[in-house]
């Protein structure tokens, strides 16, 4: 990009161009990216991050029709308020518990279809909340995330064309040489072999993101600004409204017409629009195995007759292809080792978003421009982030799940920038990834020890976080010993 | 059952194909070559034995499996035989960017994130108006303006920031934009 800056100077090669152009783009998105990128790779394991935040609520690997009919009418009876909108999320894997929501609030039932407890895991909705807006107002947030998926795309684009001998260095990582070194190796090498990944992963956030716009420009052009009536091509049409009361919609009777019609298939959402009116419907969405698409919407009348299928699994080849984009996204397509990869993939691409501006710093004070305040600022973007993420974590144990987490993470992330900017030394890098390392190993022993008898799911988030926390000074520590080694065979051969 | 086995053959190759790539780097050449092939048979077995699903599955296969080669080349790496410090050369003072640098960096940022925004949003936006208007289903018309959207943004922004002259990416834009537009104005 310096070329556009400055047409005078000397005339660069194509390479040199997009070089130039990549980094431009990672110097320009890269703080928010990785952000973006952190807490997607944790929102892979948003529904078993829930189950850890929130321990001790009512589980169960299923639940009759009969029960969850039960807990639909008492939650609405409980709440005592109308509700447009009721959903139930089924027991699942990652999740195995039965949670109501409504317009007026969400709490778990038990296996009978009892209130168990609110709904309060307020840390997993914020780090979700950052990974989808950036905890900013739903449209502009999902603008803002949308836009930096098209831009993680280009920048896949522009590094292709910058490394000429991407391919030929493929197997090439000395993460022992020295630091520049080791940080191309790991940027580029993480960068080819990842590059299915992340540009599906920016394509496909960017159509999540930047969606609303075409559906905005289809009602303006087709259904008189009406985007109810846009998005209904893809995902279905409201039911007609009638607004005079009827009993609550007959959720067990859909149930167990998807048991006796498709054994096979696994409901995870039913969701009842309308409630309680004339023109109530129910929606069971169920999961097709080995497919891309989120599920299948069955949708029934108030009385739990099936009327038709919304077409997401055989439907026109766009209903498919839109109901694919959320599972490619979030890795959520081939159970527990696919999801185990889209983490490894999510840090691995951290690591490449860091390794990028690191190295465009160690560039610049390699040719004698070091920038001290800007090196800073970035070390409390990358290990500064996850440790007010893990603080935000503790918080919600001590004060409960009622605070602004977003609020305080983001004031206490400028403050810390800010504060970096003006006194550079006050925390280097290794400092924070010490810290970082601390207190995700006192968060794993922690929770362990006060969150009660936890799950096999829970307990292994814990051993997960007390690994992470050995990754991050293991190397740091090795080296150390082998310096001290090195130095006691140095004073031997002396003496 | 023959859909299971080429799925299954489909994976393996997946999984394959960059073992035998690794074998083939600093190796025997012919590795290298069958390395390709069997990524490029593991893409047509699973994509036709198990669709979209298939071809995501494989893909994160063999991702994984580079990653795993990776990981055993970092640990193999030698350590430098003697750490040294880094020679840095002595600390100079940076060119103040002018009033006009300013500008043109603003003004690349302003072309990259907002006019390429609504150069794309007017080509997702004229494509998915041609689909609809040559017969496409609606909801086939307006998945070809969400894919459209994202991959043209994409693609201009990483063309422009290749350009040398800031009139070339206004232009590029432009052009972008016009072809978004023509099927709006004149169909």
């Amino acid at each position: 990009m310096a070329d556009a800056v400055n047409p005078a100077a000397p005339k660069e090669g194509f390479v040199a161009r997009a070089l130039k152009g990549h980094a431009a783009l990672g110097l320009l998105t890269g703080a928010l990216l990785y952000l973006v990128c952190l807490s997607g790779a944790l929102a892979v394991f948003q529904q078993d991050l829930q189950r850890w935040e929130e321990p001790g609520a009512a589980e169960m690997t299923s639940i009759s029709p009969a029960a969850v009919q039960r807990a639909i009418e008492g939650t609405l009876e409980r709440q005592g308020k109308a509700t447009d909108h009721a959903y139930v999320h089924m027991p699942t894997r990652g999740l195995p518990r039965t949670v109501v929501t409504t317009d007026n609030g969400a709490n778990y039932v038990d296996a009978q279809g009892n209130y168990d407890r609110p709904e309060a895991h307020a840390w997993t909705q914020f780090v979700l909340y950052l990974h989808y807006y950036l905890n900013l107002p739903a449209f502009w947030g999902i603008m803002v995330t949308g836009a930096l998926g098209a831009m993680l795309v280009a920048a896949v684009v522009t590094g292709v064309l910058a490394h000429p001998r991407i391919f030929r260095d493929a197997f090439r990582m000395r993460l022992r040489a020295q630091p520049q070194l080791a940080r191309a190796d790991l940027h580029n090498r993480f960068g080819v072999w990842l590059l299915p990944f992340i540009a599906a992963l920016g394509f496909t956030g960017a159509v999540i993101g930047l969606g609303q716009l075409v559906f905005y420009t289809a009602a303006q052009e087709r259904h008189g600004g009406n985007l109810e009536e846009a998005f209904a091509p893809i995902f279905g049409e409201h039911p007609l409204h009638d607004p005079a009361p009827a009993p609550v919609a007959r959720a067990d009777r859909a149930l167990e017409w998807m048991a006796q019609n498709h054994p096979d298939l696994f409901v995870s959402y039913v969701t009842i629009e309308e409630t309680a009116t004339a023109g109530q419907q129910i929606s069971v969405l169920a999961e097709h195995p080995r497919r891309l698409i989120y599920g299948e919407n069955y949708l029934f009348d108030g009385k739990g007759n099936f009327k038709k299928t919304l077409g997401l699994a055989d439907g026109a080849l766009g209903q498919q292809a839109a109901a694919s984009v959320y599972k490619l996204h979030f890795g959520t397509y081939g159970g527990i080792p696919v999801e185990l990869a889209y983490l490894v993939f999510g840090l691995a691409l951290c690591a490449i978003i860091s390794t990028g501006t690191t190295l465009w710093l160690m560039k610049r004070r390699a040719r004698g421009l070091p920038s001290p305040r800007l090196e800073a600022v970035w070390a409390v973007t990358i290990w500064g982030s996850p440790i007010l993420m893990t603080g935000a974590y503790w918080l919600r144990v001590v004060a409960g799940p009622q605070l602004p987490f977003a609020a305080l993470f983001w004031s206490a992330l400028v403050l810390a920038t800010i504060l970096a900017a003006l006194r550079p030394a006050l925390a280097p890098s290794p400092t924070l990834r010490r810290v970082l390392a601390a207190m995700l190993a006192l968060t794993g022993i922690g929770h362990v020890i006060f969150a009660g008898p936890l799950p096999m799911g829970s307990l292994l988030i814990d051993a997960a976080l007390c690994l992470g926390a050995l990754a991050l000074v293991g190397p740091e520590a090795l080296h150390l010993r082998r310096r001290e080694r090195a130095g006691q065979a140095h004073l031997a051969a002396q003496s | 059952m023959a859909s299971a086995f080429l799925l299954s053959t489909g994976f393996v190759l997946s999984a394959g194909g960059p073992v035998l790539l690794r074998m083939g780097w600093n190796g025997p050449r012919p590795a290298v070559a069958l390395g390709w092939a069997a990524l490029g048979f593991a893409l047509v077995l699973t994509l036709t034995a198990g669709g979209a699903w298939g071809l995501a599955v494989g893909a994160t296969l063999a991702s994984l499996v580079a990653l795993g080669l990776l990981a055993v080349a970092a640990l193999r790496s030698p350590a430098p035989a003697r750490a040294r410090a880094p020679r840095e050369p002595a600390a100079r003072r940076a060119p103040r960017p002018s009033l006009p640098d300013i500008a043109r960096r603003t003004g690349i940022f302003l072309i990259v994130a907002l006019a390429d925004l609504v150069a794309s949003l007017a080509f997702g936006w004229g494509a998915q108006r041609l689909a609809w208007l040559s017969g496409m289903a609606e909801a086939d018309a307006l998945i070809v303006g969400l894919f459209a959207l994202p991959l043209c943004w994409a693609l201009l922004a990483s063309w422009q920031l290749t350009r040398i002259r800031i009139t070339d990416m206004l232009l590029a834009a432009l052009g972008v934009a016009i072809a978004g537009g023509l099927p709006w104005l004149t169909l």
